[in-house]
């Protein structure tokens, strides 16, 4: 039997509320379409977390920083003291009290530096391209599950059927289109 | 058994969340919510009008005072001022001490509201966000202002040089450089992140130029899956990590005054006091900002009384913590028995006898006034209060700077006519507040005033109460 293949990104479902998006996800799991990509206009936990159930990777990158950071501190202190060995106030050269401000001060900013650089990598971003699925409603009012990777009729097929069955209420093919940097989308 | 109210919204919003079989899920009223939420706030970002011009016209015109003061400074030295030998401390310092509070405010109370999940805080936080960084940039330049030769300022910054010269790291000024650049880094971080999501909606409506800008702000965000989820680990590190470091930043401010022998000064309360003063401040400030602002902008149906009323219980408590400062610090003073201190005291009370009291009215009685629950959501009379407040802050930083120089070690070198306040210095202190407001027109002009997303999120979570609750045959609590 021959299959018609099909130039689709895939098969995208919009729900009212996002309370409907982790049981599409579930849902297009167990049918076995893996390849998905939730888009949410609000930090909805639960459907995060049923899309994305393992532990952001950011919290290393911000661990990173705030051991770099305290070891730069602390660094430059004991460096610069010793480099200049300026007696002030009749206290040590390397005082270790004040060295400690500077290195938790710098440990806290090199984490949030690093929690940053995490977000970015880990997130891909900046892309400035929008991807074919986009519609401005998305970061409005519409939740929505694209299943892609839908090439035939038949799992395209499977695809609507267990999005419609989770409750969209809008089903519809997006079909693959190369979009420009910051292009205008509707 | 029956159960509680609570464990009814409780067990419901567990099934919710995890079964999310029917409940909200085909609940268009959440949509038409969302929707107008959105609108609103964006709406909101392109206001003008004649109040908005003439506002803008009119910071502008302080922060022209400002600048020409400056250049007068610059030009003529610091004798224009009114420092002299002991008072070299005085209106600058004040004026940094207290916009540091200001600042300090923005940041702690949105993190802190934000790691306990409080209800209210979508309602404010970006107010204060946004209040924290221009407060901190305004404040930054007191020091420098202060300094005179102002060009030489990069002196306070470990830059390498040929002779090996090093700021020491054992003085708490050189703490404080750090302590406020770490702040004012960290508080833009926190800021730019949670404002990412709704940049990229003032992108999806914006045209030519500033549709580029928003979008380059906004890293082409499309709040995918893979986006939220590294984005809330994100801030909430960021939130975790900036609660301590507010605290260990005016701990470090107040450090200038304490690990200093003057008479006044020298106190291990400091630390907490000056924590407690910028949270106090920074919550007033907030309502001043906010009040006006949700009236003008149309925000009224976001910011409502219940919001109002909880930033006011916010003010009383703090009013309270900081009361409970000064009675310790008096009373350690009258304890302890150094002449000094006590000498020191007195003169703050008498020679500086007006804004002392003007103080302790401002800051400790007139606060007292919230415990009654009707003038917690009497929308001028907090405006009125929050201006008090603001004034008796302004005024204790005062006298603690100016006041305790007044009466140092050396009675001979006691200032008897006080310390006098210069045109220059006014003139500085005018501009400082018209930088502080044209940057913040500037924030209501082009960025949206609520965080959408997280606005959502709150009243998506109502939602769900209330449907838990009607599921359950019980009604709301007013």
């Amino acid at each position: 039997m021959s299959v018609r293949r099909l130039d689709i990104e895939g098969v995208m479902g919009v729900f009212t509320s996002p309370d409907a998006i982790p049981r599409a996800v579930r849902e297009a799991q167990e049918a076995y379409l893996s390849d998905l990509e939730i888009f949410l206009p609000i930090d909805d936990k639960a459907s995060v977390e049923e899309a994305h159930p393992a532990p952001s990777a950011v919290r290393w990158f911000a661990a990173a920083g705030a051991l770099f950071g305290a070891a730069a501190g602390m660094g430059l202190c004991v460096w610069a003291s010793a480099d200049y060995p300026l007696v002030t106030g009749g206290k040590p050269i390397l005082s270790m009290p004040p060295f400690i401000v500077v290195a938790f001060e710098l440990m806290v900013l090199f984490a949030a530096a690093g929690a940053v650089v995490g977000f970015l990598r880990c997130s891909q971003l900046p892309d400035l391209t929008p991807d074919s699925a986009w519609r401005q409603e998305l970061a409005v009012d519409s939740p929505a599950v694209l299943i892609r990777l839908v090439p035939t009729e038949e799992s395209q097929s499977l695809a609507e059927q267990v999005l419609r069955e989770a409750g969209a209420r809008q089903v519809r093919r997006v079909p693959k289109e190369e979009r420009g940097v910051l292009e205008e989308v509707p | 058994m029956a159960l509680a109210k609570s464990q009814i919204i409780e067990r419901n919003s567990g099934l919710a969340r995890h079964e999310r079989v029917g409940g909200l899920a085909d609940d268009p009223e959440i949509r038409r919510e969302f929707r107008e939420l959105t609108e609103t706030v964006v709406g909101a970002t392109g206001v003008g009008g004649p109040w908005f011009t003439a506002a803008l016209l009119l910071s502008a015109g302080a922060m022209g005072i400002g600048a020409v003061s400056w250049w007068a400074q610059l030009n003529y030295g610091l004798e224009v001022t009114g420092l002299q030998h002991p008072m070299m401390w005085a209106m600058y310092i004040s004026s940094f001490v207290w916009w540091v509070g200001v600042a300090h405010s923005g940041t702690m109370v949105s993190a802190i509201l934000f790691l306990f999940r409080a209800r209210f805080r979508p309602a404010f936080s970006r107010t204060a966000e946004a209040m924290t960084l221009i407060a901190i940039v305004t404040a930054t330049a007191f020091p420098i202002i202060h300094l005179g030769r102002a060009w030489r300022f990069y002196w306070l910054l470990p830059y390498p040089n040929q002779r090996h010269l090093w700021p020491t790291f054992r003085s708490p000024l050189l703490l404080d450089v750090f302590a406020i650049l770490t702040y004012l880094l960290v508080s833009v971080m926190f800021f730019w992140l949670g404002l990412v999501p709704d940049l990229a909606i003032m992108r999806d409506r914006a045209k030519g130029w500033a549709r580029t800008l928003y979008g380059i702000a906004s890293l082409g965000w499309q709040g995918k899956g893979n986006h939220w989820h590294h984005h809330h680990m994100a801030y909430g590190i960021i939130a975790s990590l900036a609660t301590p470091l507010v605290i260990s930043v005016h701990t470090v401010v107040s450090w200038d005054f304490s690990l200093g022998i003057t008479a006044g000064w020298h106190s291990t309360i400091f630390p907490p006091f000056f924590v407690l003063g910028a949270v106090f401040s920074g919550l007033a400030m907030v309502l001043t900002l906010m009040l006006p602002m949700r009236a003008l902008l149309g925000l009224k149906r976001y910011i409502t009384l219940e919001h109002l009323d909880w930033l006011a219980r916010l003010i009383l408590l703090m009013s309270l913590l900081l009361s409970f400062c000064y009675a310790t610090e008096y009373f350690m003073i009258w304890y302890g028995r150094d002449q000094l201190e006590k000498v020191n005291l007195l003169n703050r009370m008498t020679t500086y006898g007006p804004l002392f009291w003007t103080m302790t009215l401002c800051n400790s009685v007139f606060p007292l006034s919230l415990f009654l629950p009707k003038l917690r959501r009497n929308v001028p009379f907090l405006f009125v209060l929050s201006l008090l407040v603001n004034l008796g802050m302004w005024l204790e930083r005062f006298v603690v700077v100016a006041g305790s120089l007044a009466r140092d070690y050396e009675p001979y070198a006691w200032a008897r006519e006080g310390y006098h306040v210069m045109l220059v210095e006014w003139g500085i202190i005018v501009g400082s507040y018209g930088l502080f407001f044209f940057c913040f027109l500037l924030f209501v002009r082009y960025l949206p005033a609520l965080p959408i997303a997280e606005y959502k999120r709150e009243l998506l979570k109502e939602k769900r109460e209330q449907h838990a609750l009607e599921a359950a045959g019980l009604e709301r609590e007013p």
